[in-house]
């Protein structure tokens, strides 16, 4: 009686192991099937229960950060700029474009005035044509 | 509107036709609050101005610089040759005492 809690235990255990090694797809019916004529459990879980974790495992184990990634995101997004105006990034990285308000990027990727200077995405553009023009 | 065009080195397309490039003159433009719009031929220009609500889209309203879709019922006034339109009357009154400063964008450039 007391070998066979034994064994319960050793088959709970390699449960919890197998829970900690990742996910694992749902079995077929057809293997269920297979399992429940399979001998009783205590003759088969010693087979399967390593003695200690393979190396391999172990590397392949996911970590605490690897877990955290991969649940999705609770907290809610950080705005890119307090006001909704950002950059966005252009041909030209040293003078990426001005997304405003309405969602309209703008024409120019520099200042209509001064040429090659960056533009200010806390300046408010014209609009020529419906199109913004930013400056800087 | 038309030399600041011409200097930002940007070529505009025809407002009605983008296929056809815009005239940057002030024969060819139309100017509305803030935005300025550019025709191929005068005949386009005129097609706009016989409705520029129609057309126009968004604004700026130039006291409270917010983008706004004009209608009929919108409040409006004309200052040297223009027409700003405004999203409520107090924001006319507003502007109709201080026309002088409020009429272009004015920021440090």
């Amino acid at each position: 009686m007391r070998t066979h809690r034994n064994w319960i235990l050793i088959a709970l255990l390699s449960g919890a192991c197998s829970c900690a090694a990742g996910p694992q797809r749902a079995p077929e019916p057809s293997e269920l099937a297979a399992v429940s004529e399979q001998a009783p459990a205590p003759a088969t879980v010693p087979a399967t229960v390593p003695a200690t974790v393979p190396a391999a495992a172990q590397a392949t184990a996911p970590t605490a950060e690897q877990n955290a990634e991969a649940e999705p995101c609770e907290r809610p997004p950080r705005p890119l700029s307090d006001d909704g105006v950002f950059f966005v990034q252009s041909t030209e990285p040293a003078s990426p474009r001005v997304r405003y308000l309405d969602g309209q990027v703008s024409l120019n990727d520099s200042c209509a005035i001064r040429r090659g200077s960056k533009l200010n995405r806390r300046v408010p553009p014209i609009y020529i044509n419906g199109q913004p023009i930013g400056f800087c | 509107m038309p030399t600041f065009a011409r200097s930002a080195g940007l070529d505009f397309a025809d407002y009605f036709d983008a296929r056809r490039p815009a005239v940057i003159d002030a024969a060819h433009c139309v100017r509305l609050n803030y935005e300025g719009f550019f025709f191929a031929d005068l005949w386009e220009r005129e097609r706009f101005r016989s409705d520029p609500l129609l057309y126009c889209g968004l604004l700026t309203d130039p006291v409270s610089r917010t983008r706004f879709r004009p209608n009929a019922s919108s409040p409006r006034a004309t200052h040297e040759g223009v027409t700003y339109f405004f999203e409520n009357e107090r924001n006319r009154e507003l502007f109709e005492d201080d026309a002088e400063k409020l009429r272009l964008p004015g920021w440090k450039m």
